[in-house]
């Protein structure tokens, strides 16, 4: 799980990119950003992964509720 | 292009890609050449279409080039009308929180659709019968892979900052958006939430640490180039935004005004249908196009009116009572009727540049009829305004006016005069006739049975 976290804050930190807007988004805020969504981003993962089995087995019971 | 009857809304000057106008009585929105490929990509790709089904966006149909304001117009919109302009400050907390929750929800389908939203501004959301809906159309551009939310710092500032405060320090503090228009500063909200904010993680994220970033890198005297983040970590970042949102209660402890109509003992239950009644009937002879409740509370008098299809206006000086009546009307689906925060001894004036781009309340709308209803000894006694003042104030904002007289015998101004000297000798129903009569008509008049209290029926002179 830590190599994986590392990979994407590495993947998500070295890649410069400009960002046209009318709205200043803030030197420290975008920098800031950055970081905090390199970190929820493992718990969003594990979110969406437990999400999917949940609609998998929710799938599946009523599957074999409707066979019944 | 430009002609007489054609003016730019004084709140629409930020955006390059486009701006509001009224052109003879309709109201326009130009999008300039410099957004044609972001306009032209949220239709095609079907997010419009989907937001506007939904209901979180406007509606709006494409109309006559000609109608352009100026040579940078690529296309002219007509956007669906929303009855009445309220602002953020005016809200109720559950409507800030609902407000946030639409933007986050749409910020989440626009990257779905391959766009994002490229601000976060609670000024962009209005409220259609109860429900907040998103009005500005060009609020999206095409999602670049890489990018980060250029808006994530004006959404912390316009809805997680007033929704924490509000919550955590004192419901009143949503008032702070009138000051800092562009969203409480997150340094300030900082310093302004307890300490046992710092032990919730996303709020510590969000906001402490997020100010101390803010904080730390305002002197950067050097170009620091934008980094590159997944879109699977925006959306893990939108997410995260979206509980912290979501899990922000209001402290519900009851205030002075939540629950008058329970505790106020003025008014037995048969006096209070009777009050009903009488107020019903007034509307029903006169079928004002438009109501405005002041001193609404929870709202019982004002659906009275927004039921029968007119536009209500429920103003309450009580964050707390704003709020039931937000919650009711949205939990039994009211239609008409927009519950607002506003003070009437000191009502919202005109703010930001020139004072001009957030208008004052009253000058939003003229309303047909006002009611006011167990008001005047509040403005009277306990802010020391004299009939004449609320007299000439009242002919101003409305056309024909329900008052009710609430006289030195009643309990309520009795209460209000228990531990303070009585200075207020003009305070009669004789005075306050003749006072009124100044600038209003008398058109009914009846006592409340059950009560001490009468009710007016008064047609403003300025008419």
């Amino acid at each position: 799980m830590a190599s994986i976290f590392f990979l994407i804050l590495f993947v998500s930190l070295i890649v410069p990119q400009q960002v046209e807007a009318y709205l200043d988004p803030g030197t420290g805020s975008q920098i800031f950003q950055m970081i905090l969504a390199s970190i929820v981003v493992i718990g969003f993962f594990v979110k969406s992964f437990f999400r999917q089995i949940k609609f998998f087995l929710i799938k599946i019971f009523k599957k074999k509720k409707s066979d019944l | 292009m430009t002609s007489d009857s054609c003016l730019k809304l004084d709140s629409s000057f930020r955006d390059p890609c486009g701006f509001i106008f009224n052109r003879n009585a309709k109201l326009l929105r130009q999008i300039n050449f410099v957004y044609q490929n972001n306009y032209d990509f949220f239709l095609k790709s079907g997010l419009c279409e989907k937001l506007q089904s939904i209901g979180y966006l406007v509606k709006h149909k494409e109309v006559d080039i000609k109608l352009a304001f100026d040579k940078k117009a690529y296309k002219i919109i007509e956007p669906e009308k929303i009855p009445f302009i309220s602002y953020p400050y005016g809200w109720s907390f559950g409507q800030l929180k609902d407000a946030a929750l639409l933007t986050l929800e749409m910020e989440i389908l626009a990257l779905k659709y391959g766009m994002t939203l490229k601000d976060a501004t609670a000024y962009n959301v209005q409220f259609l019968d109860n429900k907040p809906i998103f009005i500005d159309t060009l609020s999206f551009e095409i999602y670049k892979e890489g990018q980060p939310w250029v808006a994530y710092k004006q959404f912390c500032q316009h809805f997680l900052a007033p929704l924490l405060l509000m919550s955590y320090k004192d419901i009143r503090l949503g008032q702070l958006l009138k000051i800092y228009l562009d969203g409480i500063p997150l340094d300030l909200a900082s310093k302004l939430l307890p300490f046992k904010t710092k032990l919730n993680p996303k709020i510590l994220a969000n906001i402490h640490l997020h100010a101390g970033y803010q904080n730390r890198f305002s002197g950067v005297n050097k170009k620091i180039g934008a980094f590159k983040l997944s879109k699977i970590s925006l959306l893990a970042l939108i997410d995260n935004l979206k509980s912290t949102i979501n899990g922000i209660k209001l402290n519900t402890k009851r205030t002075e005004w939540s629950d008058y109509y329970e505790k106020n003992n003025n008014y037995l239950s048969k006096a209070l249908k009777k009050k009903l009644k009488l107020v019903e009937s007034y509307v029903d002879e006169i079928k004002p196009k438009s109501v405005c409740d002041l001193g609404g509370n929870t709202g019982k008098f004002s659906r009275l009116a927004s039921k029968k299809g007119i536009l209500t206006i429920s103003l309450d000086i009580d964050p707390l009572a704003v709020e039931y009546n937000y919650q009711y009307n949205k939990q039994h689906k009211e239609k008409n009727i927009l519950p607002l925060i506003l003070d009437l001894t000191n009502p919202n004036a005109g703010k930001g540049w020139n004072n001009t781009e957030r208008q004052s309340f009253f000058e939003r709308k003229h309303f047909s009829m006002c009611l006011c209803l167990a008001l005047i000894h509040h403005l009277t006694i306990s802010n020391n305004i004299p009939f004449c003042k609320t007299a000439l104030f009242l002919s101003k904002v409305c056309d024909w006016l329900v008052i009710e007289f609430v006289p030195k015998s009643d309990s309520q101004v009795k209460k209000l005069l228990l531990n303070r000297e009585d200075i207020f000798i003009d305070y009669t129903q004789k005075y306050f006739e003749a006072e009124f009569g100044h600038f209003f008509k008398v058109v009914k008049s009846s006592k409340i049975n059950g009560s001490k209290r009468v009710l007016y029926l008064m047609k403003s002179k300025r008419k």
